[in-house]
């Protein structure tokens, strides 16, 4: 069974000892979840291991949405 | 000739061995390959002379027991050959066989000498001991001080040589430690600048091989210049997170590589053989203590084996 992204969020949070419980579409991840860019790597790895895909590859991802949105697609 | 060679049922490989020794007796030129670990293989021509230059003849050395760990193709596996035929020594052909095999070898033939990669001596580690081994030569690899000391335990009688060689030099630097120290006489055509190895010949040609010092004559080789990963603008050496990940105790060997990120250029991958279930996030809480941010996994593979090559190091292609 696939993670799901509080899962994926909290596995890449672990490293600096946060753990989120709830997002929404509007939850930003770096400003929101003070995710630098090792943790952006961190996730686009987890993500793509899990759905196959690469969400940064054409553009920049900022809110929960954005990611929800390519995981959609 | 008949005796040099102790495996019962000869392989191919062993026919090639063989052929190999008629070359020598023939002065024939041999084509050899280097390894290609970091780039392409070359194809360097040896005459029987240079590959004769680095080859001690002892009478210490009559009758000791080798196992040949090498492809004879190459010119490490030439070298043990070589040490082993003109010294009236035996023969035992480890390469490419399992560790089972490896360990029923050394103890049905008391191998008594053994040249190896670090990768290769990895593959031992475990519960057996071998005590028939007198004299235990490592290299071509990084050499950890945490290397050094399981290899004692490994074999508990034997000498233990690091020793620094490259194809087209022969061996440079031989050292009874994880390290290697310059004496006045080495620095003539061996000198360390910006943490480089340089070697000279008709002018100082950079190995791209880095070291650190410990101190003003001693070093601990560390890398080499063409494998560091850049993560965000950061230099990692996927060697010292190997290093550091065989450190730990349920880890068995390891292979870190780059993979290509969006966001930070390459992020750090490795694979990993361990002897018990762990998970990513234990592995990597156990690595915080040895490695930066940048330098720890963003991914974890746990495998059966890492592939190697034919010279018994690790293939990073």
């Amino acid at each position: 069974m696939k993670k799901n992204l509080i899962e994926i969020i909290n596995e890449v949070l672990s490293d600096s000892g946060k753990k989120i419980t709830t997002v929404t579409g509007e939850t930003d991840l770096r400003k929101d979840l003070g995710m630098d860019s090792m943790n952006l790597a961190h996730l686009t790895v987890i993500i793509e291991d899990e759905y196959g895909i690469d969400i940064f590859d054409d553009g920049i991802i900022s809110k929960i949405s954005d990611i929800e949105k390519k995981i959609n697609e | 000739m008949s005796n040099f060679i102790l495996n019962n049922e000869f392989s191919e490989s062993d026919l090639g061995i063989l052929n190999f020794i008629e070359k020598i007796k023939n002065k024939e030129l041999i084509l050899f390959e280097t390894s290609g670990t970091t780039g392409k293989p070359k194809k360097i021509n040896h005459s029987v002379e240079s590959l004769l230059k680095n080859i001690k003849i002892n009478n210490k050395l009559n009758n000791v027991v080798w196992g040949l760990t090498y492809d004879y193709k190459k010119i490490a596996g030439s070298q043990v050959i070589l040490q082993s035929y003109l010294n009236n020594g035996n023969l035992v052909n480890l390469f490419n066989k399992p560790k089972e095999e490896i360990t029923d070898l050394i103890s049905k033939f008391n191998i008594t000498h053994i040249s190896a990669t670090p990768t290769f001596y990895r593959l031992l580690f475990g519960d057996t001991v071998f005590k028939s081994i007198k004299q235990v030569t490592l290299g071509g690899e990084v050499v950890t001080e945490q290397l050094f000391k399981k290899l004692e335990i490994l074999f508990p009688n034997a000498n233990i040589t690091n020793i620094y060689a490259l194809t087209e030099f022969g061996t440079l630097l031989s050292s009874r430690h994880h390290y290697f120290e310059l004496s006045e006489k080495k620095l003539e055509f061996i000198k360390i600048k910006n943490n480089h190895i340089y070697v000279k010949t008709d002018k100082w040609i950079d190995t791209g091989d880095i070291v650190d010092m410990i101190d003003l004559t001693k070093f601990i080789i560390v890398g080499r210049d063409t494998n560091m990963i850049n993560v965000g603008g950061v230099k990692v050496n996927p060697l010292k997170i190997e290093g550091a990940l065989n450190n730990l105790d349920f880890v068995k060997n390891s292979f870190v590589y780059p993979k290509k990120n969006s966001i930070v250029g390459n992020v750090v991958i490795a694979d990993v053989v361990t002897n018990k279930i762990v998970s990513q996030i234990y592995v990597k809480e156990m690595l915080k203590n040895d490695l930066t941010t940048y330098e720890i996994p963003l991914k974890i593979n746990f495998v059966e084996h890492i592939k190697i090559n034919s010279t018994g190091k690790i293939i990073r292609k």
